[in-house]
């Protein structure tokens, strides 16, 4: 697969998996990404926000707005039960995935 | 969030454009998010930080847009969240779906784009003639500000010269006027740069000329003197820029260099810019010498004496107004000056003939109004309005051809659209996207027109303008900002014009019966076609004016070419010879003319041979003020006539008819005054009397001419015009420096030309001979108007009617599928061929009449307002009109025929079938 498959693929663990720990608005879930993958996985936000609309279309995840004071008004996700079961569901998979690619091409 | 994040705003230029271009659907967060990080990093440094900004925004749309159009759900449907997409999402949607409807359809595309090439592309290369002609500034700094001033003499009108005294009048009184300045018309005089002797059209300008134009010269300073009246003060000239071109092939070293301007030195300080002419009307002299050197560059323009000489207008002016001056305060101010001048110089400043107690006026004209167009801004503003015309009415017609194929095109997509709105799409919505589609092919249009005016550009520039009183240099005739913003705007008008009907008919159709698939019954079908037969109607219409246009203007040709103008245009040669320039003195002038026509007489080949200051037909010629003998001139009557001198032997070369009397004889250049005149002179002045040997007082003669005979009238300057008095004088008595050599040929005229150029070289080795040409193509200049209009009223009759015709197949082709069921109801019950045949064609006919009628009452309305341009034709000439309806309806005949063959293929059983 090539790079942008595997990024397309995993976008939505990586998303689900960040808005377990806190809630993020948007652009504070690019960052997080980037911080945490130590610069290797960068997705601008506006690659991300179509997806976050549809997890939250299909109630992975719930939205709220937020005022703070002197700046625009931002919208904050966080993980909905449903959205805490995929996750669970999806460590699980990369995990068993992750181990059997390992297995296959570490050498002996 | 900062504590200074109230005060630390993105810049809101790039916060509007991301308004513009990002998806509703994020826009709050997207701009939220991003004014987060901008203020962290705008606290470090402000600048990076709006650097950074501005490239975010750039980058949104690109990854937004290819998002959005994978996983969002069509534009046009409600949103659940309730927003909708925003209007470049539905632009560029939009856009997208009409290039992929023009390819999905390649058959339509490609008659629709064509067609609308040609009539954009039509328009477009009138508009840069037009452009170029009228639309133009005057090519000079400031051309608002620069005025022509005209003077007056006793009956030519407002728009004459001035004498040097005038001049220098006006230029001394005027505060208005901040600068003026004074040209002449052409002079020609022999240049010498090298060894080639030329003879060239140069223009003596006052010492100002160039400073009050203010252009700057190509390379080069223009000279600027105020010594005027010094002679020979300042030995300089300024070369025009195709001159420098052509005949030192733009070799930068001929400035500084000296040239020999006849036999005078001159330093050329300057070329003038490309395509610059200053203030003539024609082509640009070749050179422009200062006052100063009068004498010494025209011998024989009476040389001093037309500084002195008030009643010499021979300058024109132009002027300079001063800052915050109005026209109407110049012109008042030259009116005043006019009046002083009338009460100081009666005898050359008061009084015309239409107000013998008024000062002769003094008239300003707007630089862009005097310096346009060979004969002027009416005639170019005349022929802009008919070409205009002209090609407009075929972009209408295409216009109606590709909404017919719009709307043939709509029945077929019915069940896409009625899906469309069955989904929720709003019809305002439909109309703009199906408007979108049209605008797309409307533009494709237009970029093919752009195209196709480029190449028309090329074939225009090999025509000669200037014969139809359009004056447009090669420089001026460019496809420049105008013309492209020209070719836009009629794209876009064209696109909504023929697309906006097309749009509300598709988007209104009746969702259940289009879902069903069933193309309704007898009844709906009726109706449906209203627009399309309207728009046949229109195209019929239009075509029919068009093609009278043409008929008319092809009838005018031919009556113009039947027009006898007196004289036998065959195989006579013309050439000019100017001996002023070789400085003759007349006894040696009329040595030269005699021995030439004995010299040229003798060749053999030639029939006859004889000299002319005039040469008809011309539209300048020489007239003088004559008083005849036992007449009595009427009140106002002008009785400044035309005359012509020639030489012995004229009547018979030019094969003018004797009625009277006798023609000129060789004894006759030296003796008493006589003059042989015409037959409208004699009906004029001497009616039921004979004229011979009556008197004629020319000016300056102590005794009258006498009339010795009378010729045969013919056209003298014009094709048109109407029989005028004539008199011939011959050449002896009075000595005319420039004459035109005539010599009838026994074969082809242009086969005698180096034996004539020998005959003058033999007698004159420096005398150049030029202007040649035949009598005959000298006629055939004069129409040129006349056959180009009929040529391209023609050709875009010819294009209109097959355009219509098109038309006429169109609609009655897809009335007869539409009427298949009916067809097949008729045959089944026992109609036969014939009959099918007939009701098809009667509807294709009735579209024809009707469309014939309409245009009939139409072009009568308009071809009367052309009706000068007309000759001897009338503007509702029936035969023109006549032959045109038969030849519409014919072709509108044969273009029913074959989809009323195809309704009598119908078989009835199937029809009945078909649901």
């Amino acid at each position: 697969m090539s790079e942008a498959e595997l990024k397309k693929g995993s976008a939505e663990t990586l998303i689900l998996a960040l808005l377990s720990e806190q809630a993020l608005h948007g652009y504070g879930i690019a960052k997080r990404i980037e911080e945490k993958s130590g610069g290797v996985l960068q997705f601008h936000v506006t690659s991300l926000y179509p997806i976050l609309y549809r997890l939250e279309r299909e109630g992975l995840l719930k939205s709220d707005w937020q005022q703070p004071e002197g700046g625009r008004r931002r919208k904050y996700y966080e993980l909905t039960s449903d959205g805490e079961a995929l996750l669970l569901e999806r460590r699980a998979d990369w995990r068993s995935f992750a181990d059997a690619v390992e297995s296959v091409i570490e050498p002996a | 969030m900062t504590p200074q994040g109230i005060r630390t705003q993105p810049p809101a230029a790039a916060r509007a454009l991301l308004w513009l271009l990002v998806p509703a659907l994020y826009r709050d967060q997207f701009l939220g998010d991003l004014q987060e990080e901008y203020a962290e990093r705008a606290m470090a440094r402000r600048l990076p930080a709006t650097l950074w900004y501005w490239r975010e925004v750039l980058r949104s749309r690109p990854l937004a847009l290819r998002r959005q159009l994978a996983t969002a759900p069509s534009p046009g449907s409600p949103k659940p969240n309730g927003r909708k997409a925003t209007f470049m999402d539905t632009l560029l949607s939009d856009l997208k779906q009409g290039v992929r409807t023009l390819f999905k359809n390649p058959g339509f595309a490609a008659v629709a784009v064509l067609t609308l090439a040609i009539g954009i592309g039509a328009n477009t290369a009138t508009f840069s003639l037009i452009n170029g002609v009228l639309l133009r500034d005057f090519p000079a700094a400031d051309p608002h500000e620069l005025l022509a001033v005209f003077m007056s003499d006793s009956s030519s009108g407002p728009y004459g010269g001035a004498s040097w005294l005038d001049y220098t009048a006006i230029r001394d009184r005027s505060s208005t006027l901040e600068d003026v300045a004074a040209f002449s018309d052409f002079a020609p005089v022999m240049l010498n740069a090298g060894d080639e002797t030329q003879r060239v059209n140069g223009a003596l300008v006052s010492g100002n000329y160039f400073s009050v134009l203010g252009q700057e010269p190509h390379v080069g300073t223009f000279f600027d003197s105020r010594d005027d009246e010094v002679s020979g003060a300042d030995p300089v000239t300024v070369l025009s820029y195709e001159f420098w071109q052509s005949a030192f092939g733009g070799d930068t070293d001929v400035v500084g260099s000296e040239v020999l301007v006849n036999g005078h030195r001159l330093t050329v300080v300057a070329i003038a810019p490309a395509g610059f002419r200053g203030t003539h009307l024609q082509n640009s002299p070749a050179l422009w010498v200062p006052m100063s050197m009068l004498e010494q560059t025209m011998p024989f323009r009476a040389g001093r004496d037309l500084l002195t000489r008030r009643g010499s207008r021979w300058l024109r002016m132009v002027g300079r107004m001063g800052d915050d001056v109005t026209f109407e305060q110049a012109q008042a101010e030259l009116s005043a000056i006019a009046t002083q001048l009338g009460e100081e110089f009666p005898e050359v400043n008061m009084g015309t003939l239409q107000a013998p107690d008024q000062a002769r006026p003094i008239t300003a004209m707007r630089a862009r109004h005097a310096f346009v167009g060979a004969r002027g801004r009416q005639d170019a503003e005349m022929v802009a309005r008919l070409l205009f015309g002209v090609v407009g009415f075929v972009l209408l017609i295409v216009c109606a051809n590709v909404a017919n194929l719009l709307l043939s095109r709509a029945s077929d997509r019915s069940q896409e659209i009625a899906m469309r709105r069955a989904m929720g799409a709003s019809r305002a919505r439909l109309v703009r996207q199906l408007l979108t589609e049209s605008l797309v092919i409307a533009f494709a249009g237009g970029i093919a027109g752009f195209l196709l005016a480029a190449w028309l550009r090329n074939a225009m520039l090999a025509f000669d303008f200037a014969a139809v009183g359009i004056d447009v240099t090669r420089n001026e005739l460019v496809l420049d900002r105008n013309v492209l913003a020209f070719s836009v705007a009629v794209s876009l008008a064209t696109g909504i014009l023929f697309g906006i009907a097309p749009a509300f008919r598709a988007s209104r159709h009746d969702l259940v019966a289009s879902l069903k698939g069933s193309e309704s019954g007898i009844g709906a079908s009726l109706p449906r076609f209203g627009l399309r037969s309207f728009l046949v109607v229109a195209q019929v219409a239009l075509s029919l004016i068009l093609l009278v246009g043409a008929g008319l203007s092809i009838r005018s040709l031919q009556h113009a070419l039947d027009v006898d103008p007196g004289f036998d245009t065959q195989n006579v040669l013309l050439t000019n010879v100017d001996l002023s320039l070789q400085r003759y003195e007349p006894p040696r002038g009329q040595v030269f003319y005699r021995e030439l026509l004995g010299g040229v007489r003798g060749l053999p080949g030639v029939v006859s041979a004889s000299l002319a200051s005039v040469v008809p037909v011309n539209p300048s010629g020489s007239r003088t003020t004559v008083s005849v003998e036992g007449y009595q001139p009427r009140e106002g009557e002008d009785m400044e006539l035309n005359v012509n001198w020639v030489a012995d032997g004229f009547f018979e070369t030019m094969r003018i008819g004797i009625v009277r009397g006798r023609t000129f004889e060789p004894r006759d250049a030296s003796g008493e005054l006589i003059v042989i005149v015409n037959e409208t002179f004699v009906e004029r002045f001497w009616p039921d009397q004979d004229p011979i040997g009556r008197g004629v007082q020319f000016p300056g003669r102590e005794t009258p001419a006498r009339v010795v005979g009378v010729v045969r009238d013919g056209k003298y300057r014009s094709i048109r015009e109407a029989p005028m008095p004539y008199m011939y004088l011959p050449l002896g008595p009075t000595y005319e420096p420039r004459m035109t050599l005539l010599v009838r040929t026994d074969g082809d005229p242009l086969a005698q030309v180096p034996a004539v150029r020998s005959q003058i070289g033999r007698l004159d080795p420096d005398l150049a001979m030029f202007g040649t040409h035949t009598l005959e193509q000298r006629i055939g200049e004069v129409l040129l108007g006349e056959r180009t209009a009929a040529i391209m009223l023609a050709a875009l009759g010819a294009v209109a009617m097959l355009l219509a015709s098109v038309g006429i197949y169109g609609v009655v082709s897809q009335s007869v599928q539409g009427r298949t069921r009916e067809i097949g109801i008729r045959m089944a019950i026992g109609a036969d061929h014939g009959k099918v045949l007939g009701m098809v064609v009667r509807q294709g006919l009735g579209m024809t009449a009707v469309g014939i009628a309409l245009g009939a009452a139409g072009a009568i309305a308009l071809t009367r307002a052309a009706e000068s341009l007309l000759f001897s034709v009338s503007a509702t000439d029936p035969m023109t009109f006549g032959v045109v309806a038969v030849l519409l309806g014919g072709v509108a005949m044969l273009a029913c025929f074959i989809p009323a063959r195809r309704a009598t293929k119908v078989d009835p059983v199937v029809a009945l079938r078909y649901e």
